[in-house]
């Protein structure tokens, strides 16, 4: 059974006049790093909110393991864009917050939080506030915070799209380990096809406007950054780029 | 220490700079009863210690403590309130805007006229000026939070009542001290104003009778233990702000 599948979704926001999401359909297989790509504004961030139960107001079913999704909290993680840490708490009262959330036993809180800012390379900045830490240190806090909130399913809204190119690159390889040592299924959506190509298996493009299909595109082949250059991955990017460019040209006609 | 003192010079210049304009302007009018010198106010409030301190001055901050303690449960209360149920905030939120359209001052006879001329007359006009930037500042202060952050939260499975200690309650903290700053001014002119209308004691009440006196440096010597109470007030709670809240800078 697939861990995550989209029945049938379709989902429009009450303030818009128009539908967002049109009848989608598909499945997440464990262990996946599926990257989301479309143009912006196309509703990849509303699919993590529907898949976080943020909204709820779909048609359709979602499920996960088999079991519909509605109306729950806290099995899926989720990393926003922007770190959201809280700039009256340290950094490990900051991670700890999802424990907090499930009730954990104080006791084991500064464990688990030690353990987290450990794996993603902050040890002894504990007792650091947030304003003390760097965009991308900031970001792999938000990131252990993440791994602490639960669940086999992490996802990751645009994660590295407000730090600079260089700092960019650093994380998307720092990333990949992660992801690799944790044996977690991911989906992350992204603007930039490059990183879609780069950290993805599979990439999930959604097409046509309201979105009413999702293609599916094997990037498992693309393992390092190296590959990135080769013929084929030069030859699948044009095709995105001109995919996107040509729904582009079909929106102004109608 | 050293950088301090000197960040506050040109405050102390501009200041002591207006004291001896004042001075020289009294100096050539010269008619104690219409502008006292600096230095006669000084004296006076020497010579006068005694009922100023001991009496009169006790009584205008307790007036003005009540009302504040009053005014903060209650603005904290509403604030709460209205931030939670949003049938409350369309109920509550226009009234008490409304109350300030209503002059304090011109109405505040009639609560000498209702409470008598005892201490609760003062406190209720006290309250009326100050509830209402209390409640509006927290109310906004606990709007304030970032609805991203809110719904973090939320995925993390938090529940509605624990967002709101963990993230609407600290978030509104700088507001909250804001508001009491705001307010402690405020509190002692409502102090003094009711004390003025109508009272047996307090330093409102004491420069009134000055008035009558013709003795402009009394007028005044109780304005300035007033002004410097605000500011001892404020210095207090400026410094409990400094302890708890060490994030504003960020925000």
């Amino acid at each position: 059974m697939s861990l995550l599948e989209f029945k049938n979704v379709s989902f429009k926001y009450i303030t818009d006049d128009y539908v967002l999401l049109e009848n989608i359909s598909f499945e997440v297989e464990k262990n996946d790093f599926i990257t989301v790509i479309g143009k912006s504004g196309c509703g990849k961030s509303t699919l993590l909110r529907l898949i976080t139960c943020l909204e709820t107001d779909y048609s359709g079913e979602i499920t996960l393991c088999g079991n519909p999704v509605k109306n729950t909290h806290g099995y899926a993680a989720f990393m926003p864009q922007k770190d959201l840490l809280l700039p009256w708490r340290t950094i490990i009262k900051n991670v700890m917050l999802p424990l907090e959330a499930q009730k954990v036993p104080k006791s084991q809180r500064t464990e688990l939080a030690k353990d987290a800012l450990a794996r993603v390379g902050l040890s002894g900045m504990e007792n650091k506030y947030p304003s003390e830490l760097s965009g991308g240190m900031r970001q792999r806090v938000s990131f252990a915070r993440t791994l602490l909130a639960g669940g086999e399913l992490m996802l990751l809204d645009e994660p590295f799209s407000a730090l600079d190119s260089l700092t960019r690159i650093a994380m998307q390889d720092w990333l990949l380990q992660q992801v690799k040592q944790l044996s977690k299924t991911v989906m992350l959506v992204t603007h930039d096809i490059d990183e879609a190509m780069l950290l993805g298996n599979k990439i999930f493009l959604l097409t046509g406007r309201p979105v009413s299909e999702v293609k599916i595109i094997d990037v498992s082949h693309i393992k390092t950054r190296k590959d990135l250059y080769s013929d084929e991955a030069a030859e699948l990017k044009n095709k995105l780029v001109s995919r996107f460019l040509t729904d582009d040209s079909g929106k102004e006609q109608s | 220490m050293k950088k301090k003192i000197f960040g506050h010079l040109p405050a102390w210049i501009t200041g002591i700079s207006l004291l001896l304009l004042w001075q020289l302007i009294a100096v050539i009018i010269d008619a104690a009863y219409i502008l006292p010198l600096p230095t006669q106010i000084a004296v006076r409030i020497w010579e006068l210690r005694d009922p100023l301190f001991t009496v009169h001055t006790p009584a205008t901050m307790s007036v003005t403590l009540i009302g504040l303690l009053i005014s903060i449960v209650l603005g904290v209360l509403l604030a709460v309130v209205m931030d939670r149920y949003e049938f409350a905030e369309r109920a509550l939120y226009p009234v008490i805007v409304t109350t300030q359209t209503v002059p304090v001052t011109a109405i505040a006879p009639l609560f000498v006229l209702w409470l008598g001329y005892g201490i609760w007359s003062k406190v209720l006009v006290s309250v009326l000026i100050t509830f209402f930037p209390i409640t509006i500042s927290i109310h906004d202060g606990l709007k304030s939070s970032k609805r991203e952050n809110e719904e973090l939260m939320k995925t993390f499975g938090m529940s509605s009542l624990a967002i709101f200690f963990k993230l609407k309650l600290p978030n509104a903290l700088p507001s909250f001290f804001s508001a009491i700053k705001m307010a402690i001014p405020l509190s002692i002119i409502g102090a003094a104003m009711g004390e003025w209308l109508g009272a047996q004691s307090g330093l409102g009440y004491f420069s009134k009778r000055m008035m009558t006196q013709l003795d402009g440096a009394g007028v005044f010597a109780p304005v300035v233990v007033l002004a410097v109470c605000a500011m001892l007030v404020v210095a207090v709670i400026s410094a409990i702000e400094r302890k708890f809240v060490k994030w504003r800078k960020e925000i």
